[in-house]
């Protein structure tokens, strides 16, 4: 388990000080997919850096497992970060040595033998799907397979927890998701925590179960993915859940319908059931949806009629079948 | 002057000239690269940050390179001779010759270390390397081709400053240039060594970039 407890960081620069965050108290859960989501310059990475002391919060503690990382001498940090695999939006793979290689490192440091080093590294980069690209060097590898490499280079260690720095930023849609399905299932099948720092709302859902939004340095809200998504509270929560929104500001005050997909199969025809079973007609505003594994994710915009039999209608179809929604009038949102 | 006894003359001068170029340059780099390190890991946000130690090192690097090499040639004959016992020839080049690329060397290891990405070093300081660590198996390695290619361009800077050694007593090409050609007007001999000395920075320079492409694992070799 990861607590944050009251950490701020400040950076002090010539002329002021800035302030990247400020007061944060998180708790992650061991074994869980934590997701942190802000805007650039939100603070998300100083915050995903204070936990492994690359920066040092200039206030508050930082634990795992009970053990308070920020009171330990430096010897004995560097024994904990064995504890805490990172990644990072650029790979910062060593480039002057292969794949293999590279995963043995931070078992050499560690002090195991070469030979050891070599077995597991091995195993690692067949987990990762890359054992016919052993001997590769980082600049014969794509995006994605660098990314793989340091996903296996980052779990050598054997970590308890994996920190992923907008680890799928500089990727591709495609390459995105398979790295994202390599996190989840690395999550699954070894346990490992793993907390995402992210801008982009897709990643999260996709495999996040709880999430933290981070505003100006300052958590503005938490809580499960499932309930942040359906109904975000904040400000910037629905900014980031609902990026396009400006473009039916026109249709302030007619009744506007957001449903959730979160698992649903995707060979459902949920809208035009919804249509010849409540013999009304709705109107599509917008859609965000995708299809992992023949379930739905994502979310669509409806405009209902200005008719109240109708949407009872609506709704009573959409609670029998199970699809979350809610209402919202677009000046809310 | 026959070119029986010119030969022997040549070739001798080549081998003083490599000896002096080749042991002052592992001298230097056994100085510079620790002195670039330190400069490098004391800097602002280094693994090892220590403002103190690096303007400290930074000043004495910086008077050292300011002192022109002829200057410092004399300068330091006691020190000289107080190391190697004599102030004459090749050995007594050595010497100074150090002393003047050290800091050089220094400097030029220092900025190949500052090509190295800070991503890979925060990287490797997550995965909990010391310093030490850090230094051995990410920032030397790293940077090793852009090492190799500083070291070429030291290696015949100093084979430049050896032949300028001449002038002092110094032995090889330098000293047979200046011996012959300029006291004796023997144009023709300082000729023949400078073309000699051309030729071996030629060499020098090729071997080096040759090497340090070759060994570079960012450059796709198919």
């Amino acid at each position: 388990m990861i607590r944050i407890e009251n950490v701020s960081k400040a950076f002090q620069t010539s002329k002021d000080k800035i302030k990247a965050v400020s007061h944060i108290n998180l708790t992650i859960e061991d074994g869980s997919i934590f997701g942190i989501i802000g805007l650039s310059g939100a603070g998300k990475s100083t915050l995903v850096r204070c936990i492994n002391l690359l920066e040092r919060p200039t206030k508050g503690k930082i634990f795992l497992n009970n053990i308070e990382l920020t009171a330990l001498p430096p010897k004995q940090l560097r024994k904990e970060r064995e504890k805490i695999g990172m990644i990072f939006q650029q790979f910062n793979l060593l480039e002057q040595r292969n794949a293999i290689r590279n995963v043995c490192y931070p078992l050499e440091i560690a002090g195991v033998s070469k030979k050891e080093a070599m077995i597991k590294a091995e195993k690692l980069l067949k987990l990762v799907g890359l054992e016919d690209r052993m001997n590769n060097y980082p600049s014969q590898l794509s995006g994605g397979q660098k990314q793989r490499v340091a996903i296996a280079r980052a779990l050598a260690t054997d970590p308890q927890v994996l920190l992923c720095d907008e680890a799928t930023s500089a990727l591709d849609p495609n390459t995105t998701r398979s790295i994202l399905d390599l996190l989840k299932s690395i999550n699954e099948s070894m346990g490992v925590t793993i907390v995402v720092i992210t801008h982009e709302m897709k990643v999260v859902e996709q495999i996040c179960n709880q999430v933290a939004v981070l505003d100006q340095g300052c958590v503005v809200e938490t809580g499960e993915v499932k309930d942040i998504f359906l109904s975000p509270k904040s400000r910037i929560a629905q900014e980031l859940i609902l990026p396009k929104n400006k473009g039916i500001a026109s249709l302030q005050g007619k009744r506007i319908v957001r449903l959730a997909f979160d698992g649903q199969s995707s060979f459902e025809p949920v809208i035009a059931n919804l249509v010849l079973k409540c013999q009304t007609m709705v109107n599509i505003l917008g859609a965000s949806t995708e299809d992992v594994g023949g379930k739905a994710f994502g979310q669509m915009l409806l405009q209902l009629p200005d008719d109240e039999l109708a949407i009872a209608r609506v709704k009573n179809y959409l609670d029998s079948i199970g699809i979350n929604y809610e209402e919202s009038d677009v000046n809310g949102i | 002057m026959e070119f029986n006894q010119l030969l022997p003359l040549l070739l001798e001068g080549i081998k003083e000239t490599l000896y002096m170029t080749v042991l002052s340059t592992v001298f230097s780099y056994l100085l510079g690269i620790p002195v670039g390190v330190i400069l490098f890991i004391t800097d602002k946000n280094g693994v090892w940050e220590c403002k103190p130690i690096n303007m400290i090192l930074g000043i004495i690097v910086n008077l050292a390179r300011s002192i022109p090499f002829i200057i410092l040639l004399v300068a330091i004959l006691p020190f000289t001779k107080a190391v190697v016992g004599t102030t004459i020839g090749s050995n007594a080049t050595i010497v100074p010759l150090v002393v003047a690329a050290a800091p050089f060397i220094a400097r030029m290891v220092q900025s190949s270390l500052k090509e190295v990405d800070a991503g890979v070093i925060e990287a490797a300081l997550a995965m909990g390397s010391s310093p030490l660590q850090i230094i051995w198996n990410v920032l030397l390695p790293e940077a090793r081709p852009s090492l190799m290619i500083g070291c070429t361009i030291a290696i015949t800077t100093i084979l430049g400053y050896s032949a300028m050694a001449g002038f002092v007593g110094g032995g090889g090409l330098g000293a047979i240039a200046v011996n012959y050609g300029y006291y004796r007007y023997q144009t023709n001999i300082m000729f023949i060594t400078v073309a000699l000395l051309v030729i071996i920075v030629q060499i020098f320079q090729e071997i080096g970039m040759k090497l340090a492409n070759k060994t570079d694992k960012r450059i796709k070799n198919s």
